[in-house]
Order: structure tokens, then sequence, then C-alpha cells
């Protein structure tokens, strides 16, 4: 038929054109137009962007969270500290005890066990 | 447009007393390669997305309707798979054809919506032309010959349509079109082979004219 057989390895220029010619619908602009009014108008908005104040909002959820996580779980840590009966006031706590002689005397650092001693038979 | 991709847009315009010869801002923007335009479009830049909406819509209508056959089916599965794309445009690979990518959504939102929609009787592209006489000036001719074709391109099974589509209309190359079908390439040099060769067939009395 022409130059062109089945198995060249090449386009066939006239079959490209006529299958081109039968299958564009014209109106290409048009066509883009709508794309773009669809994007812009249902789908832009929903797009993670990646900009400074877009980061800042992507935190700012989060943050929020975890402050209100640490706010809720120091209110249960204290009020927890109020219930306890057997625990120490601070000014019992600091209060005057008699500290073991042997740690005055002593030259080498003293031991912590016998340090916090008076403290916890206080308790 | 949310004030961040506005923001993005503004930060990529250039200044008044900017040199001309940079390849910056929205006038530069229609020689970029799609490569540059994917970045600009994963960082948000809506310019991006509309050039290459602007570029590879033709070829993504000419194959949605290789599926649907009916033009306006086509335009909203087209629209539909650009949109898909834009969206997912984060998971696209930079170092892989941006084309084939694409067009493989489109390909898939055109088949997706042929099986959402009813089954219903679609006039053949360009079907409306057989029932015109056939004149015997050029025009009518070759309105003829389009009948013709879209007779034979129904009688191929859909994945040699888009081959010999694809290959002799679009350009793509046979391991673009293996990518894009997810076949063997082997398989594409077969379906455009036996495609062409029915083409051939079928349009053969016209074929003599036309060229």
């Amino acid at each position: 038929m022409t130059a062109y057989d089945s198995f060249d390895h090449r386009p066939d220029p006239t079959i490209g054109q006529l299958l081109r010619d039968h299958l564009t619908g014209g109106d290409d602009a048009g066509f883009v137009a709508r794309v773009r009014l669809a994007a812009r108008s249902t789908e832009w908005r929903d797009r993670p962007a990646s900009g400074e104040w877009d980061l800042l909002a992507r935190w700012f959820r989060p943050g929020i969270a975890a402050a209100a996580a640490v706010f809720v779980g120091a209110l249960l840590g204290v009020g927890a500290g109020d219930t306890g009966s057997s625990t120490l006031s601070l000014a019992e706590a600091l209060g005057p005890v008699e500290a073991p002689a042997e740690l005055l005397a002593a030259d080498a650092q003293p031991d912590p066990q016998v340090l916090l001693s008076p403290l916890l038979e206080a308790r | 447009m949310t004030p961040s991709s506005s923001s993005a847009a503004v930060r990529r315009a250039p200044p008044a007393d900017c040199d001309p010869q940079q390849p910056e801002g929205p006038a530069r923007i229609e020689h970029l390669p799609d490569a540059e335009l994917v970045t600009r479009l994963v960082e948000g830049d809506e310019e991006a997305f509309g050039r290459l909406v602007a570029e590879h819509a033709p070829a993504a209508r000419r194959l949605a309707r290789l599926v649907l056959r009916d033009p306006n089916d086509a335009d909203d599965a087209v629209q539909d798979g650009l949109l898909a794309a834009w969206r997912s445009i984060a998971r696209f690979d930079p170092r892989r054809s941006f084309r084939p990518w694409l067009m493989r959504i489109v390909l898939n939102a055109a088949r997706d919506l042929r099986r959402r929609r009813t089954v219903r009787e679609t006039q053949p592209l360009g079907g409306h032309e057989a029932t015109r006489e056939a004149a015997p000036d050029r025009q009518a001719g070759r309105a003829l010959l389009r009948a013709r074709l879209a007779e034979a391109l129904a009688t191929l099974p859909e994945r040699a349509r888009v081959a010999v589509t694809l290959f002799d209309a679009e350009g793509y190359s046979h391991g673009e079109i293996a990518e894009l079908l997810d076949v063997p390439e082997g398989t594409v040099r077969s379906d455009v082979f036996h495609a062409r060769r029915n083409l051939r067939v079928l349009l053969a009395p016209f074929l003599e004219e036309v060229r």
C-alpha cells in the first residue's frame, strides 16, 4: 500500500492523522478552563500546601492538644496529691531534724541513705 | 484558592525589574518542562497545574474517547483523571516520565466511568457522518472515511485501540505505552501490529485517496 507496513517501528503519519482528526473534540481551551475552575472551586482549598503559615497551622492543633493533655495531667496530679494522707507537707519535710553526729564528723562524702534516713523515719 | 497557594504564587512572581532572561514567573511557565512544572505543582503552584492541563488535555481527551466514545463522558473522565493526578502528585516519582503516569490515571478514570455509567446507547464518534450521502467531493469522502474509521476502531479490542492511537497519533514509544497499559513491550508491539493491519484492511478503499 505505502512505505509504511504493519511491522514498521515508526508511527504511521496517515493513520495517526486520521485518528487525531477523528478523536479530537475541539475547544481544548474551554476544557482547560473548565478543569482549572473545578480545581480552584472544589479541590484547591482542600489540598495541603507547603507555605510557612500552613506549616504553623498544621502544628497548631496538635500543639493545643498537647498543651491540654499536659494541663489535665497536671490537674490530676495535684488532685491526687491532695487526697493522699500519708504524704508529708512541705513544712514537715523541711522541719528541724536531728542530723546524725557521724555526718558532721566524717571526712568522706556522706552516704545518701544516712542523709535521708530522718525524712524516711518521720513518715 | 487558599491564601497559602496564593502567597506561594506571589513568592514566585518576578519583581518588575527582574532579568527577562530568568525563567521565572507566569510569563515563563509555558517554556518549563514537565518535571519543573510538577515540582512547582507539588509546592502548590496553581499556574503549574494549569500549564500541565493545557499541555496534556488534548491527548488525554483523545485517549478517553477511545474508551468511552461519548464525548461528554470522555471529558468528564478526563477531568476526573486530571484532578486525581493533581491530588496524588506528591506520590509521583520525578525520576519517571510524567506523561505515561498522567495518561494511565486518565485511562483508569475513563474505565472507571464506563463501569459506573448505566448501559446506554451512544452514537459512535463520527457516526452521524455515516448517514450523509457520499458526495463526490473530497470533503464528503473524508467524512465517510471518518465514519468508517469509527466502525473500524469499534472492531478492535480496547487495548489495541489505545496502543495504536498512542503510537501513531500521539507519538508515544512502545515502552511508554507498555508502562501506561502495564503490559510487556512485546505485547504493545503486537497490539500495534494487529490494530494497524485491521485498520488498513477496513480502510483500504479510503487510504489510497488520503495518502
